[in-house]
């Protein structure tokens, strides 16, 4: 068999089947042509992309459309209607309003990846442990929120928005008439934004060398049965001359129709689930990180930081929507290192007063984490102050981390340190303290002891490495995965110790902890070949949860070029034999992914 | 029947919507706009139900009729270039509390990059790679694209090798953020 026998095989594809002598002859070819395993192997990748069903109201829609298409005559092509109706006051609860960013259109830039924010006044450590592990990254130079430039508030440049025409498949009245509260209370937030221009249509043609369109559809459905309803309001634009916005943005709102909302704050801060609270939020969410930047905006909340008046809770979400404006490459959302937000030293001022009025211990911890980079003498005594006296221990390990990162050389830093390493009743804040004096070894040696320790709960055990894992790398310094930190501090004895720990330190770790549990796990069986992990990794593959998670780590150790057989063989049972149809699916998809073996028959094509 | 146009719709589009949709999904890479797609196709269907009644393959037809609207879009979408991604299973996730398993694989490093490399194809060739995809053999793309067979596989090849071209320039993009899986 040559090349051109095997297009023609491939080119048959769903009759073609490597059996037989024919099979033996194309397996013989594949063995030895890269080019046509290659394109074997790619025939099937895509064939095995994942295609979501039919959205179950899709029928629906096109039968209401032929209707619409019958009554109107040949050549009416629009669809869907511009619904105008009074806002209905609906009764609703805590509000759900989930962001995600994608940074999709540098394609020839950079790769395109997502990030999730959060519903306003919960920081990302709190969003969905899914999503804090995944990093945001954004062009070098790309102008994105506040800037330099917008220090001096100027006028928000004008800028067009067209809205398309709601398209609401809510099943009963009030859910839809709550849907198309929400998207006139969206056209009505959009009117207030300085600079918008809301079109009536879309141009078919930009104008050479003016502004691009902002586009954004409105998708509301009822998911299922009973009061709640979705809300997406998907955003497409391009860069804007002279600087701006470009990306494709997905905000979603979860509301209920069937709750009082209680929440006295603002919509733009309040949990409400009712249409219009989310309507707020998302044109909030759209000013903020979709829009050009806005000035006014920027100012409104570097003044709300600032401002000993107003609660802490809207102290603290102005705080995370500064914090979430532009950061380092590979820094994690809000909260990263050098967030250029706090240059501002009203900003920085605003951020040490509201540490010292919030009672919220993990709020505390936030603010002390997002000074992290900034390493200005304003924030020192307060930072030193937060690091020996905060009641909360976590606040103090925040505290401590961003002391040794950025004020370890400067004498009061220094002081400071060396109090706590001194006197903290805390042995891991006194030993990371240490740490952050330059004590590289002491700490390592806590590390190794604690997880050797078995008299202590399997949470202590395991927490001084968890704090190794996230202690802030120097600048400059290379990305390392979690192992290849954790390793550093570990020998047999204690590599030993952290496996025969994880279980019970997985099932009493917070949501966080036991994602950097299973991300160390993972990448401790890829790197180290290390057969206990790769045993652990079998162990919640076949039993454990967050199954999706193992079954990523099996794919890790399935690229291995030693890999484990075992490892293809769960993932072989799970795709054969899984009680459920997902975790069935998945482990085919895996297999297929890292199979490019042309010897075995689930290859072929479909 | 003839007379009653909603059950004409019932008979010639309707049992046809999940493989337009599936066909519509791959090519636009997302719900929304898949969606859009086939509303748009169903929309033309209902102008023309006469002649759809008199077509062999209905089927053939409408996949046709969906693949001049791609185009059409497509070149709109390039006049004002925009960027659609499958976000929908992403946002079903920080809706609900835990992952899906396909919502998470579809985060690994080697499906973003062959649907990133696949939505850079030109729109001819995402087409018939869809269509190889979801089975259509040789014969009925030809139907459907009124290609002759000859050059209908020299396409085929030549997408199939511009994707790996890119996907290789993907991989090459992308392998920083990759290294924590492939550093050993």
């Amino acid at each position: 068999m040559n090349c051109d026998d095997l297009g023609l095989l491939l080119e048959r594809g769903g009759s073609a089947r490597l059996a037989g002598e024919a099979g033996a002859n194309a397996r013989a070819h594949l063995a030895i042509c890269p080019e046509c395993a290659r394109d074997w192997s790619l025939q099937n990748r895509l064939a095995d992309r994942r295609v979501p069903p039919m959205p179950a109201n899709l029928v629906e829609s096109c039968r209401a459309l032929a209707t619409e298409a019958a009554q109107n005559g040949p050549g009416r092509r629009g669809r869907g209607r511009f619904i105008v109706v009074g806002l209905t006051a609906l009764a609703a609860a805590a509000a759900m309003l989930a962001v995600h960013l994608n940074a999709g259109r540098h394609s020839s830039e950079q790769s395109a990846e997502t990030a999730a924010a959060m519903p306003p006044a919960i920081p990302a450590a709190a969003a969905s442990p899914a999503f804090s592990s995944l990093e945001v990254p954004h062009p070098q130079g790309e102008k994105v929120g506040m800037d330099a430039a917008d220090q001096t508030a100027e006028p928000a440049p004008p800028f067009p928005v067209y809205v398309a025409p709601l398209q609401n498949s809510a099943t009963d009245a009030v859910r839809l008439a709550a849907i198309e509260s929400f998207y006139e209370s969206v056209l009505q937030q959009l009117r207030a934004v300085p600079g918008l221009r809301l079109l009536q249509s879309m141009p078919k043609d930009a104008a050479p060398g003016g502004p691009q369109v902002i586009k954004l559809t409105i998708v509301g459905s009822t998911p299922s049965p009973g009061t709640e309803f979705t809300v997406r309001t998907m955003l497409d634009a391009k860069p804007l001359p002279g600087g701006g916005f470009s990306a494709t943005h997905e905000f979603i709102g979860v509301g209920d129709v069937a709750f009082a909302c209680a929440d006295p704050r603002p919509a733009a801060t309040s949990q409400c689930r009712d249409p219009v609270s989310l309507a707020v939020r998302v044109a909030e969410a759209l000013r903020w990180r979709s829009f050009p930047a806005d000035p006014s905006l920027h100012k409104r909340m570097r003044a709300q930081v600032r401002d000993p008046a107003l609660a802490p809770e809207l102290r603290f979400h102005a705080f995370s929507e500064l914090a979430s404006l532009r950061s380092p490459p590979g820094s994690r959302g809000p909260g990263s290192p050098g967030s250029p937000a706090f240059s501002d030293p009203e900003v920085i001022r605003g951020v040490i007063e509201l540490a010292a009025v919030t009672t919220d211990a993990g709020q505390r911890s936030e603010l002390w984490r997002a000074m992290r980079g900034v390493g200005s003498e304003l924030i020192l005594q307060p930072l030193a102050d937060a690091a020996r006296l905060d009641p909360a221990a976590e606040v103090r390990a925040e505290a401590v981390a961003t002391l040794a990162a950025d004020f370890a050389q400067d004498p009061r830093g220094r002081a400071a340190l060396e109090t706590i390493a001194r006197d903290d009743p805390s042995p891991l804040l006194r030993a990371s303290a240490t740490r952050g004096l330059g004590d590289e070894a002491t700490w390592k040696e806590y590390v190794a002891a604690s997880l050797r320790d078995t008299s202590r709960p399997a949470a202590e055990r395991i927490e001084a490495l968890l704090l190794h894992i996230r202690w802030p790398s120097p600048p400059g310094s290379r990305f390392m995965g979690p192992w290849e930190v954790a390793e550093a501090a570990l020998d047999a004895d204690t590599t030993a110790a952290l496996i025969e720990v994880y279980p019970k330190a997985y099932a009493s770790a917070a949501d966080g902890a036991k994602l950097t549990l299973i991300t160390l796990v993972s990448n401790a069986a890829y790197n180290s070949g290390n057969p206990a992990f790769t045993n652990l990794v079998l162990e919640n593959l076949e039993h454990g949860p967050q199954r999706p998670s193992w079954i990523m780590a099996a794919e890790g150790l399935l690229r291995r070029k030693d890999a484990d057989p075992r490892v293809r063989e769960a993932l072989v049972t799970m795709a054969a034999s899984s009680v459920d149809a997902q975790f069935r699916d998945a482990a085919k998809s895996v297999l297929l992914r890292t199979t490019p073996d042309p010897a075995r028959p689930e290859d072929s094509p479909r | 029947m003839r007379n009653d146009p909603q059950k004409q719709f019932d008979v010639l589009v309707v049992p046809h919507l999940e493989r337009l949709f599936r066909v519509a999904h791959r090519l636009m890479g997302n719900t929304s706009d898949a969606r859009d797609l086939v509303q748009d196709t169903c929309v033309v269907a209902c102008e023309n139900l006469t002649e759809l009644g008199i077509k062999p393959q209905p089927l053939h037809w409408l996949l046709r009729v969906q693949r001049n609207l791609f185009i059409d879009g497509a070149r709109r979408r390039k006049r004002a270039p925009m960027v659609a991604m499958d976000l929908h299973a992403r946002a079903a996730r920080v809706a609900s509390a835990e992952p899906g398993p396909e919502e998470v694989l579809e985060q690994t490093d080697s499906e973003r990059a062959l649907e990133r490399a696949f939505q850079q194809l030109d729109d001819n060739q995402r087409l018939l790679l869809t269509l190889r995809a979801e089975g259509y053999e040789l014969e009925e793309i030809e139907a459907i694209l009124g290609i002759e067979s000859g050059a209908l596989r020299a396409r085929l090849l030549r997408a199939r090798r511009s994707l790996a071209q890119r996907l290789d320039e993907e991989s090459d993009r992308s392998g920083c953020d990759t290294r924590a899986w492939r550093n050993s």
